[in-house]
């Protein structure tokens, strides 16, 4: 009977643990919320006569969007890497079609539907590199399709390859260049440094055997180049500053044409824009591009080029036709508020009057980088215009006539928020009132009668605002202020769950949405923002420098990232209620005169409760931002230490600041090796500074506590690399190593190594515990591992931890499991206080967002259970984590391509809000421990008081019946 | 006649098997761990950023698995380091120890691994500390570091006789397997959970009347 038992126990203890968390069907988007985007957009094209933009983007997603709203019609996204990048995306007449991963995967899609209609592997991909692909249709409807040194063709209607040919690649030739003309196919490669070399074929794939070459010697990898109509191709070669023209049909030699030649005086660098191959072979101008806001307009033909027209001040410009003339549309921003659009009829000369209009244009923007126009003639004889127009910071907008002769932009679909790198999620600003009371009490050198004053007015300003509630209560809806309720709405809630969502994206574009509308509140973009490369991954840094806490001051946060021009330190602080600048910076943020290494934000307040960022630029000099707060630094009374991780060698080191001569240097400390000639280090993860742990420790069966580890100076390291002697053993072997080093002694608190492992590892890691996971070489399944430091059943310092004074070794304990999943992003929720369980929240390759108990994850669940173990509530040892759908936190809508995972404490301890980011944005909430601090939405209110009344009636009446009842007994 | 001889014998075979112990077992020393490791440590109380470092003695390694190993003191703590000490103890100052990772070639900054404390725990300790070694799965010195008993500086003044030899314990702490799922053990409980049953039910494997013939209802 008793394994029986033991057996039920452990059931129920898992039953209780999994039902945590799941939604019902009429709480779906009570306060979760999903946002789908496609990413930067790289190729744009027109369907169905202007209903619908169909799109190609940077984060390997394919779309159709409805030109009335911008809406996502349908989306179809590819594997991330390299996998899945698109190399061409074509569109033409009926046929879609996009090539990924370096020409091996061909698809064509139904252009209405999205749906697939046939797919064809073409070039291989060799050891795991990805060359690049282009392609082409013919007349007949064949797909030309080359990749570095095979060439194909496909059927278009079926994707049957009908042929194949290898194409010579002994020098080095990149083919670059497919151009069907008739029955020939011209395929030109460029040789770096040497020629260009033209192939022709015909139709069935028969290659003329002699390869014509053209000498080139100015030609490098990085020259642009473009055909132009089927028998130009035209490059620029910067080192002579000219443009090379070769009518590769007819002629054997580059004509070299300076800019000066044609009548241009352009001193920078020149550009040919490229065009989507279906239209390459139809058009006969080039767009050159000088600078941002400078394009003009060539036509090669035979006699040379002629300069069809000079732009200053143009940012874009396309050729288009509408009734068999040629127009010229253009775009340039006139001033931060305003574009202009101006149309040329080329054949004719003139400006086309419909076409030309100064429009109204958000500064928020950026200039514009890509426009895409359709110009047809109604059935009325009147000319219709759709333009889509990509700018600088990733946005996508639609410029259309509305009414009778204004443009406008009907909708702008923010792409830079599929590029989110940093966010924060920041509280709202208390009530004027509550304001009111923390200026009372916030102050302390205030007398004895200015706080008697301060509290009577803030008493008389608290009724003042009563009493208009009251009467606006009485007077209802007819006295509606839209003006009143705007200023009320950025005030925190009663659990502070709604928060401004601070995101800073790749683009250099910073958003502040609404995390219970998804009302975008500001958004601020600095041109010159890029971000650091991080482990191969972009980053931003978004730091809190001030919360909303401290009133009278602006609450203050600031990004820092690089430069995209000098690659220097850039700096935006800004208060993330209204988006504007603080410190008396610039707008456009500011611009250090140094490259950064490391940034790093402080504990210590200064005395406006501001903390200061440290800024360590590449020679370890150490700069305090904003620059009065160094101060701050210089009086701290403990030493300050830093860290830096050098990926190029494996080297980590310790810094220890100080100030020598009025300046604050960094001196070497400590230093470790991570033998960078074996491993490259893939990740370095500390705690998050906001995090609050409520227990000490650990309650265990025999009622005697074990001490939990808790180093807020802990760094977790990871390091992956090739096993030496891999030829020992079959297949592939890597291995993973983890080291828990603390940042302040450079002491190796714990190193561990796993063997025939692979990355990417996603670690979380908090408290006194680490959660990582790694992919098993040898079982081939995904594994996930949990790290748990305890110091033992005595605590070496219970008030303030020293990284001096620490144990030196803590008990590590560790447990591995399996993961059935593939999982993209970890993190952990966190609450207010740190009382609630933790849920570990889980991005799924799938798509879903699952919510773990951490319990389940615990290295003290026992394989055997005993007594003692239940008693502590362990959950005896499964070694596969169950991945239950109810768990699932985004129940229908998948999420793909989850890059990172934000959490962030609500006012309610029982609750964490949960953001995950990547292609798409998801925000809800979590209670790991249940809503433990509120009543249910279906408290029953009226039964409990009836009850609750009816028990205060019986109980006055049995007490009036007892007391007649002892009062006749006592008279007999 | 035949029993001393006999006697003569096994004491050979005893002696030669004592004689021998050894050697084999220092060749399995020498096959595991490439024989006897000795390592340098320098020390330096310096400030600022080019520290001069000067030898404090050397490490040997016996046995990395058996954490065997040793400090051996290259020159006693002299009054100049005393003096050194004491003002780096006052000035809140840093005591540095690095030691290289490799012996060959000249030495740059990437070729050592180097840790610190604070000086004063290492005067207010008596110069009694313990050195922890991390050496990676290959073998490899990742990284040094130091804790002194006690760790913690209270502002005690410690006579100069104190201050004068080492007293230093050394650890190596070598790279751990990872854990990994437990797949094994959790078979086999699932086995013997099974067998119990299987046992359990052949126990009750009795006719409905039987059972009760048993239980003597009837």
């Amino acid at each position: 009977m008793r394994p029986m038992k033991r057996f039920l126990s452990s059931l129920l203890c898992f039953i209780v643990f999994q039902t945590c968390f799941c939604l019902y069907e009429d709480q779906i988007g009570k306060f979760d919320w999903r946002q789908q985007y496609v990413g930067k957009v790289e190729t744009t094209y027109w369907d169905q006569a202007g209903k619908r933009i169909l799109v190609a983007t940077e984060r390997n997603v394919i779309a159709s969007l409805s030109s009335h709203n911008g809406s996502i019609v349908w989306r179809q996204i590819f594997e991330e890497g390299p996998r899945g990048q698109i190399d061409a995306f074509l569109h033409q007449d009926k046929t879609l079609l996009s090539v990924c991963g370096g020409g091996h995967y061909i698809r064509s899609w139904n252009s209405q539907t999205g749906s697939l209609m046939w797919e064809a592997v073409g070039g291989q991909t060799d050891n795991g590199r990805y060359g690049w692909a282009i392609i082409s249709l013919t007349v007949s409807e064949q797909l030309l399709l080359s990749t570095s040194d095979e060439f194909f063709s496909f059927d278009v209607s079926n994707g049957k390859q009908l042929w194949k040919e290898n194409l010579p690649n002994e020098d080095n030739s990149l083919y670059e260049f497919i151009v069907p003309r008739g029955d020939i196919i011209f395929i030109i490669g460029i040789s770096p440094g040497s020629h260009v070399s033209i192939l022709e074929s015909n139709l069935k794939g028969q290659l003329n055997s002699e390869r014509r070459t053209v000498p080139a010697t100015w030609v490098s990898q990085n020259t642009g180049c473009d055909t132009v109509a089927d028998n130009f191709l035209l490059c620029y070669s910067s080192g002579s500053q000219s443009l090379q023209l070769l009518d590769f049909v007819e002629s054997t030699t580059f004509v070299s044409i300076t800019l000066q030649d044609i009548g241009l005086k352009v001193d920078s660098q020149v550009r040919i824009e490229r065009l989507p191959s279906s239209v390459r072979t139809k058009n006969s101008y080039v767009l050159l591009r000088f600078n941002p806001d400078h394009v003009a307009v060539v036509r090669p033909s035979s006699n040379g080029i002629t300069l069809v027209k000079d732009l200053p001040g143009v940012s874009i410009s396309e050729m288009n036709q509408l009734d068999d003339h040629d127009v010229l549309l253009t775009l340039g921003k006139i001033s931060p508020e305003e574009i202009k659009l101006t149309g040329y009829e080329l054949g004719l000369g003139g400006e086309m009057a419909g076409l030309s209009q100064i429009i109204k244009f958000s500064g928020n923007h950026g200039l514009p980088v890509k426009m895409n126009a359709l110009l047809f003639r109604k059935k009325d004889g009147r000319t219709a215009h759709r333009i889509t127009m990509l700018s600088e910071d990733y946005s996508l907008q639609l410029l259309q006539k509305s009414g009778q002769n204004t443009f406008s932009f009907p909708w702008v679909r923010e792409e830079a928020l599929s590029h989110i790198l940093a966010a924060e999620m920041v509280d709202l600003p208390v009530s004027e009132n509550q304001a009111k009371f923390e200026e009372e009490f916030g102050s302390q050198e205030d007398d004895i009668i200015t706080m008697f004053l301060k509290r009577f007015s803030t008493q008389i300003s608290q009724l003042h605002t009563f009493t208009e509630h009251f009467v606006h209560k009485l007077l209802g809806n007819r006295h509606h202020h839209s003006q009143l309720e705007e200023e009320e709405e950025l005030i925190r809630d009663e659990f502070n769950l709604n928060k401004i969502i601070i995101m800073a994206t790749a683009a250099g574009k910073i958003y502040a949405m609404q995390s219970w509308n998804t009302e975008i509140v500001w958004q601020h973009f600095l041109p010159d923002l890029s971000p650091f490369n991080r482990y191969g991954e972009p980053n931003l840094l978004l730091y809190t420098q001030r919360t909303t806490a401290h009133f009278p001051h602006p609450p203050q946060y600031v990004v820092i990232g690089r430069n995209k021009k000098s690659g220097r330190g850039m700096v935006f602080a800004f208060n993330p209620i209204t988006g504007e600048a603080l410190n008396g910076q610039p707008s456009s943020g500011l611009h250090l005169n140094y490259e950064l290494s490391q940034a790093a934000i402080l504990a210590e307040m200064d005395e406006h409760f501001l903390k200061p960022v440290l800024l360590i630029d590449t020679e370890h000099k150490v700069y305090a931002f904003p620059e009065t707060t160094s101060k701050v630094i210089e009086q701290t009374v403990t030493p300050l230490f830093l860290y830096l991780t050098d990926i190029d060698s494996g080297m980590m080191s310790g810094f220890k600041v100080s100030s020598r001569n009025a300046e604050l240097v960094a001196d070497k400390v400590w230093h470790i090796n991570l033998q960078r000639k074996q491993q490259v280090i893939t990740n370095v993860v500390g705690k998050r500074t906001v995090e609050h742990v409520h227990s000490q420790g650990r309650v265990l069966g025999d009622r005697s506590v074990l001490y939990k580890y808790l180093n807020p100076n802990l760094v977790v390291v990871t390091a992956e690399g090739e096993e030496s002697g891999a030829a020992l053993q079959k297949g592939p072997s890597n291995f993973v190593n983890i080291y828990l080093v603390d940042a302040i002694t450079g002491h190796i608190l714990f190193h561990a190594t796993h063997h025939r492992a692979k990355g990417p590892i996603n670690i979380v890691h908090s408290e006194n515990w680490i959660v990582y996971n790694y992919f098993n070489q040898k079982n081939r399944r995904h594994e996930i591992a949990v790290l748990e430091l305890y110091e033992g059943k005595e605590q070496t310092n219970s008030t303030a931890f020293s990284s001096f004074t620490a144990q030196i070794q803590p008990l590590v304990m560790r447990q591995s499991y399996i993961f059935p999943m593939q999982m993209s992003a970890i993190a952990t929720t966190i609450t207010e206080k740190g009382i609630t369980n933790k849920n570990l929240i889980i991005a799924l390759k799938l798509g879903g967002i699952l919510s773990l108990p951490k319990a389940l994850l615990d290295p003290r669940r026992p394989v055997m259970p005993t007594p003692e173990t239940m008693e502590e509530g362990t959950i005896p040892y499964i070694p596969e984590i169950p991945v239950n759908t109810e768990a699932i936190l985004n129940y229908n809508q998948s999420l793909y391509a989850v890059r990172h995972i934000h959490t962030a404490p609500a006012g309610l301890e029982s609750t964490s809000l949960v953001l995950a980011y990547g292609l798409d944005i998801f925000f809800t909430r979590v209670t790991p421990s249940k809503m433990f601090d509120v009543l249910k939405e279906d408290f029953d209110y009226f039964f409990i008081s009836v009850v609750l009344g009816m028990m205060t009636l019986v109980s006055f009446v049995s007490q009036k019946c007892a007391q007649r009842k002892a009062l006749s007994r006592a008279w007999k | 006649m035949a029993a001393p001889s006999c006697h003569i014998l096994t004491g050979v075979i005893v002696f030669l098997l004592y004689a021998l112990i050894p050697i084999i077992n220092g060749s399995k020393l020498e096959d595991e761990f490439e024989g006897l490791r000795t390592l340098t440590v320098e020390h330096s109380l310096d400030s600022g950023f080019n520290p001069e470092f000067t030898k404090r003695g050397t490490v040997v390694i016996r046995s990395l698995k058996g954490n065997k190993a040793q400090f051996q003191e290259s020159s006693p703590f002299d009054s100049h380091l005393r003096s050194k000490l004491k003002t780096a103890t006052r000035e809140n100052g840093v005591y540095r120890i690095r030691m290289p990772t490799t012996s060959t070639g000249t030495l740059e900054d990437g070729d050592y691994v180097s840790t610190f404390v604070m000086a004063c725990s290492v005067y207010e300790s008596a110069l009694s500390d313990k050195l922890i070694i991390n050496v990676d799965q290959t073998g490899e010195v990742i990284g040094i570091s130091m804790t002194t008993f006690p760790s913690e500086c209270v502002g005690w003044d410690m006579p100069d006789s104190d201050l004068t030899h080492w007293n230093t314990t050394v650890d190596i702490s070598q790279t751990v397997q990872g854990p990994v799922p437990d797949t094994q053990s959790y078979i086999d409980k699932m086995k013997r959970e099974e067998a119990e049953r299987a046992k359990g039910q052949q126990g009750e494997n009795k006719s409905f009347f039987g059972r009760y013939v048993s239980t003597g209802i009837l």
